[in-house]
């Protein structure tokens, strides 16, 4: 569902403020080199689980974005992260939020990764923060698109009324030392049979030398395991680096997170990934991309461009 | 006299108000890569270009849809992106009379696709369904650029 400003400023103006739980906050100014994004005011109903996602497109020079600050009323939020999104400009334009609490209102495919959030790395760090190394920045071109997804479960009788934001701060491009770019190895071809286990395995082959900042796994409510396992082009040793033997639903956006100090972690051409997934399909559907995904990702550097591998050598 | 000159004014100006709208348009193309994904190519960003235009939205963000059908194509024998671009106008539609239309194609920068049924391989840039779609002017002609920004996996 396609909510526009107008329309949302009506549904807030024929409520009566006074039995509203006013969550919108005065946060803090975006960087002198930055922007913020903020959603309209959004009203959230009584005992309600509700994720919109507000749409935008950058249009300043080309630059790097170094930080990302997120802010959400903390006793009822539970995630507001910025994502990058290939989104038709015309089915979801500029200004646009949309009800994107189920898969079916926002398909997957239309998200991309603009920045992985993974915290800054620090115990008061929010989901959807990032604080990148010195001189190091993701490349944010002119005319990229982005989705501001706001998440809050409202389990009080009264409704809540939100406005969230996100800083982000910008480094001019000339002044970037190092790019930093996602890895997504992604499996497309799920295939879950109803009422029964499924297990895929992916293998993904480094082309390249480079480092990770961090990593994490993604599944969604209906995974049960996931691990990640490097096998070492050298000698062919393998080593356990990301593992959750019991996936809970909160994980789609919340997931566990591997850091990585600056240098600690370097992937050399031939090295593997070997991602695997296993999930219960408790419905008595088929279940495939996008309802349920597979999917290791993660920042490495030197790299201006994603790194992708759909699929690998799943089995 | 006069009257009647005023009348018959009157009369030429009624039939040219009353003319049907244009309800087509044509597209001038042209083409252009992006720098960093050119920077990740193996091998020069020139050879063939095979593309397809269709109905805008009958493409969602990974293609057409199941059904759908190109309704024209584009074939360039040699597309030299070398410098990146934007090139000339290198190719004209017909007269186009959709809404909105969607180029998708590749660049077999590696000059090894089937002419009978050509599809991308690895590393060939290839054109993303959201960075392709154009509005068509009716009555007009439209000056586009297809970009070019992803690398086949």
């Amino acid at each position: 569902m396609l909510l526009t400003p107008a329309l949302l400023a009506l549904s807030c103006a024929t409520t009566d403020e006074t039995e509203r739980i006013d969550l919108r906050h005065d946060w803090p100014d975006p960087p002198a080199n930055g922007v913020q994004y903020r959603m309209p005011d959004l009203e959230i109903p009584p005992y309600t689980d509700a994720m919109y996602c507000l749409f935008g497109t950058y249009e300043g020079e080309d630059v790097g974005i170094s930080t990302v600050e997120t802010f959400q009323d903390p006793d009822y939020g539970h995630h507001v992260i910025l994502l990058g999104t290939s989104a038709d400009v015309a089915e979801y334009p500029d200004g646009a939020v949309v009800d994107c609490s189920t898969e079916d209102t926002l398909d997957m495919d239309d998200l991309s990764p603009l920045f992985i959030p993974a915290g800054a790395g620090d115990e008061d760090a929010e989901l959807g923060d990032m604080a990148l190394p010195e001189g190091m920045a993701i490349k944010y071109k002119t005319g990229a698109r982005w989705i501001l997804q706001s998440h809050y479960i409202n389990p009080t009788d009264t409704p809540m009324v939100t406005s969230d934001a996100v800083n982000v701060g910008f480094i001019d491009a000339a002044e970037v030392e190092t790019w930093v770019a996602p890895f997504v190895n992604n499996v497309m071809d799920v295939d879950l049979a109803p009422q029964q286990e499924t297990t895929t395995v992916m293998q993904c082959t480094w082309d390249r030398e480079v480092s990770l900042l961090f990593l994490l796994g993604h599944m969604h409510e209906w995974g049960t395991s996931f691990s990640l396992d490097w096998i070492h082009a050298a000698d062919g040793s393998e080593e356990r680096i990301y593992e959750v033997e019991d996936w809970r639903v909160d994980y789609r956006d919340e997931p566990p997170v591997t850091l990585y100090e600056t240098g600690e972690m370097t992937v050399l051409p031939g090295d593997v990934f070997r991602t695997t997934c296993t999930w219960f399909n408790d419905t008595d559907e088929t279940m495939g991309f996008p309802a349920e995904m597979c999917t290791s990702t993660g920042l490495v550097y030197p790299q201006t461009v994603p790194l992708m591998c759909s699929d690998g050598e799943a089995g | 006299m006069t009257v009647l000159f005023l009348l018959a004014c009157t009369s030429a100006d009624l039939a040219e108000d009353s003319a049907a709208p244009p309800t087509d348009g044509t597209f001038a193309v042209r083409f252009q890569i992006d720098s960093d994904w050119q920077a990740e190519m193996e091998e020069e960003a020139a050879g063939p270009f095979w593309g397809s235009v269709f109905d805008a939205w009958d493409v969602d963000s990974t293609g057409p849809t199941e059904g759908t059908e190109a309704i024209a194509s584009i074939e360039l024998e040699h597309l030299d992106l070398s410098d990146g671009g934007p090139t000339e106008v290198l190719w004209t539609s017909e007269a186009i009379d959709l809404e909105r239309i969607c180029i998708l194609g590749f660049l077999d920068s590696d000059g090894n696709a089937d002419p009978e049924d050509p599809d991308p391989d690895s590393k060939d840039p290839v054109t993303l369904p959201n960075d392709n779609k154009f509005y068509t002017v009716f009555g007009a002609e439209s000056e586009i650029t297809v970009w070019f920004e992803f690398l086949n996996p």
